[in-house]
């Protein structure tokens, strides 16, 4: 997103709108930080600015890749829906994705709002890989190497995104020592992640969250449920 | 697309706040046909949805989202956020693709949908997000069992860059985190200042969650609550 200065009236009336705080001020002008902007494009859709001075500019590769993360409204290329993951275990009784004995993780890097660069996105995902299956469809995963989980292209590292989700799954089994090397990994990070884990129920028993309570990590009170309604059952 | 978890706030808060989820595989072309068209299927969800008093609800309908929010009304309009009624959503003719969505503050609400919705057989598959404990009861009530979570483990990493936890619970209200924490923050400023009502500063907020799932009725005993304990705070230290 960009300003433009012979229209704006610097009333500064976008500037609370901007996630992440990139819209600032100088002496002379108001504008928008090119570095902090995740083009989530919040600031345009508001109407904050009554001149029209904000407008989108055309956004090339990898830049690109900030409107494809932080927009819900661009669908991502790799997975032809808006968002920024997949449809996980919300169609989990059409598709099985997560399996009994399996458990799934999404780790949504920059979330609730503070935003992550894609170099501590890597970071991330080259401490998991080897040791994971990463989802296939995911737009994260479509941007790795999953045997390494470096990102293929270099450049995509300093691109700054509202959030990305880097989604896998592993064995029940296998499943608190992921938990041990995401608190490991958290722990040398520059922004913050939140984190989803994914699990089959038995009638009105989690049996997964039974053994990370006990392994000393306490889930909230409150998630996702997928009440088995969908047609045809896996 | 984990938008709906990780919403924060305490138990009694947490307690009026469900989100249900109507969505198909995009790669199951059996449940898209699954006992006739998509569409009316997703229209019918919306029906029963509407029925029940909810808070927000969202139609994806000749490439826009129509969006019933409650509080939200036209003249309250900005930029591509447009107002709908509940009838319009409802009575959308033009629906696209499997997703809607309905938000509630009651769980007796919860049932009523999950109890329809099963009887009727949509084939659509559906999330309810909202405590655990009440919505495997709503589930129990309504004759379902409840078939994979997705549970909220929080947020790792540097928390010194997050924002005080009221703001907190107003901005993970949009998962897609649409919502400043600065405009959550000029909204508490204006309700404290007598400038705009709770009920309109929480609209102000929700228009910007494009999905639609913000839950106004819970953000405005938010800003209540917070203008009243930063006011106490004020006077405590005056």
């Amino acid at each position: 997103m960009k300003i433009d200065e012979d229209k704006c009236v610097r009333c500064r009336q976008c500037m609370v709108y901007c996630p992440v705080g990139a819209i600032k001020e100088d002496e002379d002008t108001v504008y928008i930080d090119q570095d902090l902007c995740v083009e989530c494009g919040v600031c345009l859709r508001s109407g904050a600015c009554r001149v029209g001075a904000i407008y989108q500019p055309q956004l090339g590769w990898p830049r690109i890749l900030r409107a494809q993360f932080s927009d819900p409204l661009v669908p991502h290329p790799s997975t032809g829906i808006m968002g920024r993951g997949t449809s996980e275990m919300k169609t989990n009784d059409v598709t099985g994705r997560f399996r009994e004995g399996e458990v799934g993780f999404a780790v949504e890097m920059g979330r609730p709002g503070v935003s992550t660069s894609f170099a501590e996105v890597e970071k991330v995902t080259k401490a998991l890989a080897g040791r994971v299956e990463f989802e296939p469809l995911n737009p994260v995963t479509s941007l790795i190497d999953p045997e390494t989980g470096r990102l293929r292209d270099p450049d995509v590292r300093r691109e700054r995104v509202l959030s990305a989700i880097i989604e896998f799954k592993t064995s029940e089994d296998r499943g608190l020592e992921i938990l041990r090397l995401l608190k490991e990994v958290s722990e040398g990070l520059e922004t913050v992640f939140s984190l989803c884990v994914i699990s089959r129920c038995r009638d009105f028993e989690i049996p997964f969250r039974e053994r990370m309570v006990t392994a000393g990590f306490q889930p909230r009170i409150n998630g996702k449920t997928n009440v088995g309604l969908g047609r045809p059952l896996a | 697309m984990t938008h709906t978890n990780h919403r924060r706030g305490s138990r009694e808060s947490l307690t009026k706040d469900f989100v249900i989820l109507s969505m198909i595989e995009p790669t199951s072309e059996a449940q898209r046909t699954y006992r006739g068209p998509l569409e009316g299927r997703v229209k019918r969800f919306l029906e029963i949805c509407g029925g029940h008093g909810p808070v927000a609800i969202t139609a994806r309908a000749g490439g826009r989202r129509l969006r019933y929010l409650k509080g939200w009304t036209r003249e309250m309009d900005s930029g591509i956020h447009q107002a709908s009624t509940l009838e319009e959503v409802i009575g959308c003719e033009e629906i696209e693709g499997g997703v809607g969505h309905a938000v509630y503050t009651d769980r007796e609400a919860v049932v009523e949908v999950l109890r329809k919705l099963r009887e009727e057989d949509l084939g659509l598959s559906i999330v309810v997000s909202g405590v655990f404990e009440e919505v495997f009861e709503a589930c129990r009530r309504a004759g379902l069992k409840p078939h994979t979570v997705n549970m909220s483990l929080g947020t790792w990493g540097r928390m010194e860059l997050l924002p005080d936890e009221p703001i907190l619970e107003l901005c993970t209200m949009c998962g897609h985190a649409m919502i400043s924490r600065r405009l959550a923050e000029k909204m508490i400023e204006r309700v404290g200042s007598g400038a705009l009502t709770p009920e309109a500063a929480a609209v102000e907020l929700g228009k910007q969650c494009t999905c639609n799932i913000f839950n106004t009725v819970r953000a405005a005993e938010i800003i209540k609550r917070t203008v009243a304990e930063r006011k106490r705070l004020k006077m405590i230290n005056t």
